[in-house]
């Protein structure tokens, strides 16, 4: 079942807002609309699961949310109140919207628990004068704690004076959501997060996503593997040639004829198995 | 060997070459001090000019920020009475804005686009200095400059204490970019320099961090101009062309910029093969032209690859060279 | 200004034009199909008027087989640097970007020790006489480069739109994985465009050979205005690289007449660091990215 709505203070009142709404929002690159008035409501804590064949837009959107595109037209709002649309993505980082990238996105030539300490620095009050009275050596050091404690949640605990060009893949990946959490993100963006992996490691991942999930933090997912997406999302929405195809939780999805079109059916969805 | 003992090592290292640095003046000859002076004074450029190569692009006005330092020192020392010493800093002063305001007018540029316009402004401002005979003496430049005063006793317009001074001048500015280096800050121009996508995900506001660095690097670009010009008691605008540029672009190529000390490495053995060449001036500049084509064919990694594959060699005989990953 | 000294200025920009248009268009054309700048371009130019100089002015040659061996020269060294330094690079920007650097020192070393540096080499010019053009002496050796000029930018954007091998630089320069899918032979299509870059630089450079003092400072003294007429034609664009000339032509020879060359210069990077910001593709490149 869908799970319920949590509230949400505004202005000292408590009010029931989405903590991120897409309206109406489009992206042309020349010609071609990625994106075409697409709407999207998602609510604080909860797994949400963006899904549809090749080029339906779904990277995208992400790229758009997180600050890397601006939108042709339309709007993003955040929190009920705050337009995030035309911010760039270091501003949107800080206000609590972190993503995580399609590639292998981590710092090669550090280690692992550098690579999470590096993005703890959102929360490090730095001054170059400081640099050289000390004074930054006490944050530095709870950063580092921070740091730490995100790199064992993440199961890479003993790995983590291993330089991160050393890690096998899917431990890379699960760095690079290390790296985003380390920012303390109220929304996470995982851009297609089992890429490439195995059927273990991708379990584990999931795994990973559910605890990340008992932190209150809201999740967007972008994936390819449907099995993963129906086994840990509570509610997906289906993208096709830009716009909202249709929604719902993960049962009435697998079933829908018009997502099975969508994707040619060229595979069952729910098993994978080719259909011809 | 472990890592203590490496650096145990390598402290051990750094003090016998200053060590060194200081016996040095009296033994050698009067014209290897000036030498060592402008050796100190490229060890300068190509560190400061390292902080902001590695966070933003390749940059081919720092040769420039470094002229304006040393104009700027000079005219506050001459026209304005202002002595050596408050100079030298307020015309690194006066370099860094400068360095900040041609910085934010390209910050966000990268590739052809950028290094033409700073090659551009580059010769612009140079331009400037050839033009305007009032007040920046046009082609021949600003003469009787004035030379540091007596202080305690010691002439600092004599060679040797001002030596000492250009020597401590180099190694502060060395322990200030090796603490930046290794601290948060240093960290995060490290990141945006490995992945700029990455790092502004993780809200580092990346124009801010490259006009920090932009600040820093071209401070001690304009203190080192200010270090040549009472030396030399004169500034002449062909110190800072574009064939200075090319030269310095080369020290630090071929000594890499991967760790703090490629361009250490780069001056080094590029300067004294400078030096050690003029008798064959005339062909010099094709062989440092046909260095750095080399390097950037050969040996990517510059010198400092080279030395970095030979001490972890060195330290652990047994096991075969690390193999790149891609 | 008389009207004498404006129609000579006039007559002198045109010809200013005509030669950075040579310049600038093997510039970006090289720049469209590799993604990378030449800074060594300018001495392609001062390699063809060194050939010249030394096969006409030392060596006796006639006129016209000295600039047409200044052009083959212009083709073998663009060819050259395209094997040579490009290739093996792989289009890695800022090492392209430091080895043409480091390739004009060599270029210059090597002109200033095979004829000597420093002084001003004056060459005769066959074509001596002046003639009037609505009664303002000019000299005609200057406007030599013009007929050339244009005769070889039409020539190329007719080589462009109508040839094979035309459209297909023009392929790689849209977009050079799909062009290789088409079966294109990227390295062919980079040598082309070198050897035309060179091969249009070096003409130029020999026509000019009689007008510039030729001596190892000339291709530096070149490459910057060059740079600024492909930054505000925009990098790729024949078209936009020839009108792109045609104005800085004008600024450039109008100023110099009324002010100096000094300043002349600066007001042309005054113009680039007003494109740039504004519209960093120039006036007809193309956006990227």
């Amino acid at each position: 079942m869908y799970k319920p709505i949590t509230p949400y203070r505004i202005r000292g009142e408590t009010r029931v807002v989405p903590i991120l709404e897409v309206k109406t929002l489009s992206r042309y690159f020349g010609g071609l609309a990625a994106l075409k008035n697409l709407n999207l409501t998602i609510e604080k804590g909860e797994i949400r699961g963006i899904i549809g064949p090749n080029g339906a837009g779904k990277t995208t959107l992400f790229n758009v949310i997180s600050g890397v595109y601006r939108p042709t037209s339309g709007q993003i709002v955040y929190m009920g109140g705050k337009r995030i649309d035309r911010l760039s993505s270091s501003k949107i980082a800080k206000m609590g919207i972190v993503r995580t990238f399609q590639r292998t996105a981590i710092y090669h030539d550090f280690s692992v628990l550098k690579n999470v300490t590096i993005a703890r620095h959102l929360h490090a009050k730095e001054n170059i004068f400081g640099v050289f009275a000390g004074t930054v050596k006490k944050l530095e050091r709870k950063n580092q704690a921070k740091a730490l404690e995100i790199v064992e949640f993440m199961g890479l605990g003993h790995l983590k004076e291993e330089s991160a060009s050393n890690l096998p893949h899917g431990h890379q990946r699960a760095l690079g959501v290390a790296i985003a959490l380390a920012c303390e993100p109220e929304v996470l963006l995982l851009d297609e997060p089992l890429t490439g992996m195995t059927p273990t490691e991708k379990a584990h991942m999931i795994d990973l996503i559910r605890k990340i999930h008992e932190q209150d933090i809201t999740i967007l997912i972008v994936e390819h593997d449907m099995r993963s997406v129906m086994e840990v999302c509570d509610y997906i929405s289906v993208l096709d040639f830009g716009t909202l195809l249709v929604e719902g939780p993960p049962a009435e999805i697998q079933n829908d004829e018009n997502v099975i079109t969508a994707y040619l059916g060229t595979e069952d969805i729910i098993t994978g198995h080719s259909l011809s | 060997m472990s890592r203590t003992n490496t650096q145990k090592f390598g402290t051990g290292v750094i003090t016998a070459v200053i060590l060194g640095l200081c016996i040095f003046p009296f033994f050698a000859k009067p014209y290897l001090v000036e030498v060592a002076m402008i050796f100190f004074i490229w060890i300068i450029l190509a560190q400061s000019y390292r902080l902001i190569v590695t966070i933003h692009d390749w940059q081919l006005y720092h040769i420039v920020i470094y002229g304006v330092g040393a104009y700027a020192s000079g005219m506050f020392a001459k026209n304005l009475g202002i002595p050596v010493f408050v100079a030298i800093p307020l015309g690194g002063v006066v370099a860094s804005l400068f360095g900040v305001l041609v910085t934010s007018i390209l910050l966000r540029s990268t590739g052809w686009g950028f290094y033409i316009a700073t090659y551009g402004l580059a010769e612009l401002v140079r331009l400037t200095w050839l033009k305007f005979r009032n007040p920046f003496g046009g082609s021949t430049g600003i003469i009787n400059i004035p030379y540091p005063p007596v202080i305690g006793g010691i002439d600092f317009g004599d060679a040797i204490p001002y030596y000492f001074f250009n020597l401590i001048v180099m190694l502060a500015i060395l322990y200030m970019l090796f603490r930046i280096e290794k601290s948060q800050i240093g960290d995060a121009f490290k990141a945006v320099s490995m992945d700029p996508e990455l790092a502004a995900s993780t809200g580092i506001n990346i124009p801010r961090y490259r006009l920090l660095a932009c600040a820093i690097g071209s401070f001690f670009a304009g203190v080192a101009g200010g270090l040549l010009v009472h030396r030399l008691g004169a500034v002449d605008p062909k110190l800072f062309n574009i064939t200075s540029m090319l030269y310095l672009l080369i020290w630090v190529v071929v000594g890499g910029t991967n760790t703090f000390w490629g361009p250490i490495i780069g001056v080094t053995v590029m300067y004294t093969l400078f030096e050690l060449s003029r008798p064959l001036i005339q062909l010099r500049p094709a062989f440092f032209g046909l260095a750095m084509v080399l390097v950037l064919l050969f040996l990517p990694g510059g010198l400092e690859g080279l030395f970095s594959k030979l001490i972890g060699q060195w330290r652990n005989p047994n096991k075969p060279p690390a193999t790149e990953t891609e | 200004m008389t009207s004498q000294l404006f129609i000579q200025t006039v007559a002198n920009a045109i010809a200013a034009s005509s030669m950075y248009a040579l310049i600038a268009v093997g510039l970006t054309l090289a720049f469209g199909v590799m993604q990378m700048a030449n800074l060594a371009h300018g001495h392609f130019f001062m390699m063809g008027a060194y050939t010249v100089y030394a096969l006409y002015a030392l060596g006796g040659w006639p006129f016209w087989a000295a600039v047409a061996a200044a052009l083959v020269v212009g083709v073998v060294i663009g060819l050259a640097v395209e094997r040579g330094i490009f290739r093996p690079l792989q289009g890695d920007v800022v090492a392209g970007f430091i080895a043409t650097a480091g390739l004009m020192f060599v270029f210059e070393v090597f002109v200033g020790e095979m004829w000597g540096w420093g002084h001003m080499r004056t060459i005769p010019s066959p074509y001596m006489r002046p003639f009037k053009i609505l009664g303002a002496s000019v000299a005609f050796q200057r406007m030599l480069v013009i007929p050339f000029a244009v005769a070889c930018i039409g020539g190329l954007m007719i080589f462009m739109r109508w040839s094979g091998p035309g459209r297909a630089l023009r392929a790689v320069a849209q977009d050079p994985e799909a062009a290789s899918l088409q079966g294109i032979n990227i390295n062919r299509m980079t040598a082309l465009a070198l050897g035309i870059a060179g091969g249009l630089a070096g003409l130029a450079g020999g026509l000019m050979s009689t007008i510039y003092a030729v001596t190892p400072a000339l291709g530096g003294h070149l490459i910057l205005p060059a740079l600024i007429v492909v930054i505000v034609g925009g990098m790729g664009s024949i078209r936009g690289v020839t009108l792109a000339s045609i104005i800085m032509g004008f600024v450039m020879t109008f100023v110099t007449t009324l002010v100096d060359g000094v300043t002349a210069l600066m007001v042309s990077v005054a113009v680039m660091a007003l494109v740039l910001p504004i519209r960093p593709q120039g006036l007809m490149g193309h956006v990227t990215n």
